[in-house]
């Protein structure tokens, strides 16, 4: 059986690798020609996290996640990943860049950088995710031109960047541009938690410690799930599918099913829905299996998985190598009842990333 | 599934019940200098919670508001509709929800607790035996919030201590919040933490951006409990504190697992992040923590709750039956009782709240 990895982490090996991509105004702006990145004179193209694990975010011999070859030697071949979404690991805050048109021109470049340098290598296990720069009214235009890209696969939204759940009308010209394109939309743990996001993290209170980001870090996936489906963005764009990355594998049961019960009640609250929340969730809806949650033995964790019998169609394998939490096939298959071991490590992933484009009927 | 018998004998122990005041009951336990702040139609100075419709602009049950005054502000209708009509043997009440702890204005928040307490007091909780009440403190200074909770810990009818509004944005574990668990420790008194506290506008009510309908508010309600639950676990409270326990109340638990999962297994970073931690944060929580099951809500589509919580298990030991009565989605005693396995019936509809507030397990009556 092969395995369909629907999430690894990619980075630049230093700034000056997307800078090449800018343009020459911009690229001027922010550094001097020949400067060295992260020198004196080079101002970051990417905002840093605010919070990293004191061990290290990465695996520390994987080259920050951006040797394609590391990747193949490390991971791919080792695990026999016959496909693999590459998602922007550093970059993904890059749309909150407080500087609404830098913004759109480090989106721009990274997704010029990610092309040329990952996917036309020739590795065909590779399909690329691309960012939007989603401050900006004409944030669909860049799905349109870096999307056209055949080896496209996902819209990674990244940093929340107007502050409001991915659910909100002000998203949704991004959506109606991957649903035409046929491509997955990614969104991730961590996506609230930058110093240039005007949404929380966490309910409460901002996280004040490493343990805290990590473990609440599945709020805002819970959050943008209810608001999607809520917002009946699945009703406007029925072929559209969302995936979400980095919350693990229990955080969705319990939201959905309060979901589905608010609704109950609080129908007249959500006029655009024709169907319970539920059957969005398992039809539109795609859960990475990163990180999983670590159980005193597994049959712990088949039994809550069983309890939501839909999430055998929605969990998806995603490794999230390089990231420190990465979890191999083999781990994750542990925790499935065995008869979701193909499901989730292969047949969900290959049919989620199907580049399924609308046909354009005039 | 287990058998539903046709008529249940159980006791029943009530854990969140929302009486409020009328204000002309309340104004004189009102300072002088306080009362013109009290608006007949809120608070002059007070707050604002997101202005999410909803229907007749109420969240209480339509019956339960009497000829004069709020819902739950009718003793002898609150008698009648909750004790009588029920069987609730003993209620525990807790405000409407605690707003007044919240106002914008610090100073106006002691003054209105206070008041609120001996309101409490002489209205409700010396009128009926089946009564008893939660000190309501407030909460953005901590001091105050103390001293409150000496004030009133020794009367025999308080049997918790509310701790509800959240305007600093810190989590109820948060060192910011320490005289008030200090406090709670010297006294001897449970803290309960009904939801909604953070909906104010000083703290975010759930992540990721405004929730943009009150079905999504009400889908994330659980979120900031579980922030303040997080924090009181990776701050290392319960083991700086340890004979204090906690109410959350009208939080929900079916995310119990996959919370403290993922705080386990977090337990090695966690010990360099925070000193005071030590121990298994599940095994504190076993201890320390217990959950209102209301609303109790069954999956709508294919799903086994019963098989989800016993992946964790142990949850039969830490909820706690609650109405909360009056507002539109309380939970009746039966509808509650007839969904959990027999063997959790009596432990949740009763002896886990008597334990938790120091009273003799009720004994289960002859008849219903």
């Amino acid at each position: 059986m092969t395995v369909v990895d629907c999430a690894v982490r990619i980075n630049p090996p230093d700034d000056a690798d997307v800078a090449r991509h800018l343009p020459g105004g911009w690229r001027q702006f922010l550094s001097k020609p020949n400067a060295i990145a992260r020198g004196t004179s080079a101002t970051p193209l990417y905002q840093t996290r605010p919070f990293r694990h004191p061990d290290g975010d990465l695996l520390i011999d994987a080259g920050n996640g951006s040797d394609p070859r590391l990747l193949s030697q490390q991971h791919l071949d080792r695990h026999g990943v016959s496909r693999a979404l590459l998602l922007h690991d550093r970059a993904r805050l890059a749309a909150t860049n407080p500087t609404p048109r830098l913004s759109e021109a480090i989106v721009q470049a990274t997704n010029d950088w990610m092309t040329e340098r990952w996917l036309g290598g020739g590795d065909d296990r590779l399909l690329g995710s691309i960012l939007v720069p989603t401050q900006l009214p004409d944030a669909a235009a860049e799905v349109r031109r870096a999307g056209a890209h055949p080896r496209v696969a996902a819209v990674q939204m990244g940093g929340n960047a107007i502050g409001k759940p991915f659910g909100h009308p002000l998203y949704h010209g991004v959506y109606e541009a991957a649903h035409d394109l046929g491509l997955v939309v990614v969104i991730e743990a961590g996506c609230d938690a930058s110093v240039d996001t005007l949404s929380s993290h966490s309910a409460a209170s901002p996280p004040t410690s490493y343990t805290e980001y990590h473990v609440l870090a599945t709020q805002s996936l819970q959050t943008h799930m209810v608001s999607l489906i809520a917002q009946g963005v699945f009703e406007r764009f029925p072929r559209l599918r969302v995936l979400f990355i980095g919350g693990g594998l229990t955080w969705a049961t319990p939201q959905v099913w309060k979901l589905d019960a608010e609704y109950h009640s609080m129908r007249r609250d959500a006029p655009y829905l024709r169907r319970l929340p539920s059957e969005y969730f398992a039809e539109h809806v795609r859960v990475g299996t990163s990180p999983i949650e670590a159980t005193s033995s597994p049959h712990i964790m088949q039994r809550y998985l069983e309890a939501y019998p839909a999430l055998r169609q929605v969990l998806c394998y995603a490794s999230d190598f390089p990231s420190w939490f990465a979890s191999e096939p083999q781990a994750v298959a542990a925790t499935l009842p065995p008869t979701w071991v193909d499901d989730v490590l292969s047949k969900n992933g290959d049919a989620l990333l199907q580049r399924r484009e609308m046909e354009v009927t005039s | 599934m287990s058998v539903i018998a046709d008529e249940l004998v159980y006791a029943v122990v009530d854990c969140d019940v929302h009486h409020a005041y009328r204000r002309d009951d309340f104004l004189s336990y009102l300072p002088q200098q306080w009362q013109r702040f009290h608006l007949p139609d809120g608070f002059a100075g007070g707050f604002l919670v997101p202005q999410y419709p909803q229907p007749g602009n109420t969240n209480k049950r339509l019956d339960a508001i009497p000829e004069v005054g709020p819902a739950g502000s009718d003793y002898e209708l609150l008698k009648r509709q909750l004790l009588q009509e029920l069987g609730i043997e003993r209620a525990v009440l807790g405000f409407d929800v605690g707003f007044e702890s919240g106002v914008n204005n610090p100073h106006f928040a002691v003054a209105l607790c206070r008041a609120s307490n001996d309101w409490s007091i002489d209205h409700f909780l010396e009128v009926d035996e089946r009564l008893f009440g939660g000190i309501l403190i407030p909460t953005e200074l901590p001091a105050e919030a103390a001293a409150e909770i000496r004030r009133l810990a020794h009367h025999p009818k308080m049997v918790e201590i509310l701790m509800f509004a959240n305007n600093v944005g810190r989590g109820f574990g948060h060192p910011f919040y320490d005289p008030i668990w200090e406090a709670a420790a010297e006294v001897g008194l449970p803290i309960a933490i009904h939801v909604g506290g953070d909906i104010f506008g000083k703290s975010p009510a759930n992540a990721g951006g405004i929730a943009e309908s009150r079905l999504e508010l009400f889908a994330l309600f659980g979120q900031p409990g579980i922030t303040h639950l997080t924090t009181m676990l990776t701050q290392g409270v319960f083991e700086r504190f340890p004979n204090v326990r906690v109410l959350l109340v009208e939080h929900g638990f079916t995310w119990v697992p996959s919370l403290l999962w993922r705080l386990d297994e977090m337990l090695p970073l966690l010990r360099r992040e925070c000193p005071a931690v030590t121990r298994l944060p599940s095994e504190v929580f076993r201890e320390h923590v217990r959950l209102t099951c209301q609303p109790f809500q069954l999956p709508e589509a294919e799903g086994d709750l019963f098989g989800l919580l016993e992946s964790f298990g142990g949850m039969e030991d830490l909820l706690c039956f609650a109405t909360d009565y009056p507002h539109w989605d309380a939970d009746e005693p039966d509808f509650v009782a007839r969904r959990l396995p027999a063997a959790w019936r009596h432990k949740v509809m009763a002896a886990n709240s008597a334990a938790l507030f120091g009273w003799d397990a009720p004994a289960l009556p002859e008849s219903r």
